[in-house]
C-alpha cells in the first residue's frame, strides 16, 4: 500500500524538524511504503526550507488557506498521484508519527480518526476544549457519526475518502465538518485509541472569542454538510475501501 | 392618515430632485471606476439599473406616486425606502454569491498552483551549488 502523510504547516518551524525525523526514523510497516508532504499554508518563516532540508516533499501555497484548504491540497495530490490512502498529521508535533500503526491497523473504513479520550492515554487537551468535542459530538450522533473525538486532525483516509475530499473539503475547522460529509456521501467511519502529545511549537489558531465562532460555525456547519453531501452523494460512483 | 391631496403633494417637493441629484452622483462615481478599470461594466449592470430605476422615481413623483398609493403604501418616503432597502439586498445577495464563487476558485487555483509547482520542482535537475568567488 502506498501511503501518503500529509502535514498541513503554518509557522512551524520550530516543531517540523522533529517531526520529519521521527517520520524517517519510523521501523518499516510491511506492505506500506511511506511519503511524505508538508503543506506550507503561506508561512512567514522557515517552515518550508525545514521542510525541504528534512527530506520531505514540499506544496507550498502562495497564500494562507487554513488548515482545510492545506489539508485538501494534500488529499488532492494523494488522489492524482494514485496513493491507496493518506494520513493527515499535525504539523506542531501533536500526533507522533510512532501511533501512525494504529490507524493502519483498522481494515475497511474509508476514513480512521485516531482518538485521544477513549483510552485517555497521553495528552487530553483543557476542560473548555473537551466541553466543546462533548457538543460536537453530540451533534455528530444527529446525524448518525459516532466518534469520541471530532476535532482530531490525527486521521487515515481511504480512497474513496480521497476521491470524495479532493472534489470538496470544508476550509476552516474542517474535521467535525469532514465527518458528517463523509456519512452523508455513505462512506464508513471508525476511531482507535492514539495517544497525543501537547503541542512542541507555534500557536492555536483557536483561542478566546475565536472558540465561540468555532463552535457556532461548527454546528451550523455540520448540519449544512450532511445535507449538502447527501444530496450530492447520490451521483457520486466510488471505488471499495482500503483493507 | 393623509388625505389624498397631502399624499400627492409630498412628491412636488424639492427633495424629490435631491434624491436624483443624488442618484447622479453615485452614477457618476460608478461611471469612472468603470472608465478607470476599477469594476467591471458587466458587473456594474445591475447597480447602474437600481440608480436608474431610482433616479426615475424622483424625476418623475407623479407617476412614482401613483404606484406607491396603488400598493398601498401611506407615505411617498415609505415607497422610496423599501424600493432602495429591496433592491440594495438583492444586489448584496448578488455580490456574495459572486465573491464566495470567486473565493472558492481563488482557493482551488492556489492549490494547483502549489500541486504544479511541486511537480515541476521535482522533474527540475538538481540546481548547481552557486560558484565561489
Amino acid at each position: 500500500m502506498r501511503l501518503l502523510l500529509v502535514i498541513p504547516a503554518f509557522n512551524e518551524q520550530a516543531s517540523l524538524g522533529g517531526l520529519l525525523t521521527e517520520i524517517k526514523a519510523l521501523p518499516p510497516i510491511a506492505g506500506v511504503t511511506i511519503d511524505a508532504v508538508v503543506v506550507d499554508d503561506g508561512s512567514s518563516d522557515r517552515t518550508q526550507e525545514v521542510a525541504r532540508a528534512n527530506g520531505a516533499r514540499v506544496l507550498r501555497l502562495c497564500r494562507n488557506l487554513g488548515i482545510g484548504g492545506a489539508v485538501q491540497a494534500g488529499i488532492q495530490l494523494a488522489h492524482r498521484e494514485g496513493f491507496d490512502a493518506a494520513v493527515q498529521m499535525d504539523g506542531d508535533g501533536q500526533h507522533p508519527p510512532s501511533e501512525l500503526h494504529r490507524l493502519l491497523e483498522v481494515k475497511g473504513q474509508d476514513l480512521v480518526v485516531g482518538t485521544r479520550y477513549r483510552d485517555g492515554a497521553g495528552f487530553q487537551s483543557t476542560v473548555l476544549r473537551r466541553l466543546g468535542s462533548a457538543w460536537l459530538r453530540g451533534i455528530l450522533r444527529i446525524v448518525g457519526v459516532k466518534v469520541s473525538d471530532p476535532t482530531s486532525g490525527f486521521r487515515l483516509y481511504g480512497p474513496r475518502a480521497l476521491r470524495l475530499f479532493a472534489d470538496s473539503y470544508p476550509y476552516d475547522f474542517p474535521e467535525p465538518e469532514s465527518l458528517a460529509m463523509t456519512r452523508a456521501a455513505g462512506l464508513t467511519v471508525s476511531e482507535v485509541s492514539v495517544a497525543m502529545r501537547e503541542r512542541q511549537g507555534g500557536r492555536s489558531s483557536i483561542s478566546g472569542y475565536t472558540s465561540m465562532y468555532y463552535m457556532f460555525k461548527v454546528t451550523l456547519a455540520v448540519v449544512l454538510a450532511y445535507l449538502r453531501t447527501n444530496r450530492r452523494a447520490r451521483d457520486v460512483e466510488v471505488p471499495d475501501a482500503i483493507g | 392618515m393623509q388625505s389624498d391631496e397631502e399624499y400627492w403633494r409630498l412628491s412636488d417637493g424639492v427633495g424629490n430632485w435631491v434624491f436624483a441629484g443624488v442618484c447622479l452622483i453615485i452614477a457618476l462615481v460608478l461611471f469612472r471606476l468603470i472608465v478607470r478599470e476599477r469594476v467591471t461594466l458587466q458587473g456594474s449592470m445591475s447597480y447602474l439599473a437600481f440608480l436608474v430605476v431610482l433616479g426615475s422615481m424622483a424625476v418623475f413623483p407623479d407617476v412614482t406616486g401613483y404606484v406607491a398609493h396603488a400598493l398601498g403604501f401611506s407615505t411617498l418616503a415609505n415607497f422610496f425606502f423599501c424600493t432602495a432597502i429591496a433592491a440594495l439586498s438583492i444586489l448584496h445577495l448578488r455580490s456574495l454569491v459572486t465573491l464566495s464563487k470567486l473565493q472558492l476558485r481563488s482557493v482551488a487555483l492556489t492549490q494547483e498552483l502549489a500541486i504544479m509547482q511541486e511537480k515541476l520542482d521535482r522533474m527540475a535537475p538538481a540546481r548547481p551549488p552557486p560558484e565561489k568567488s
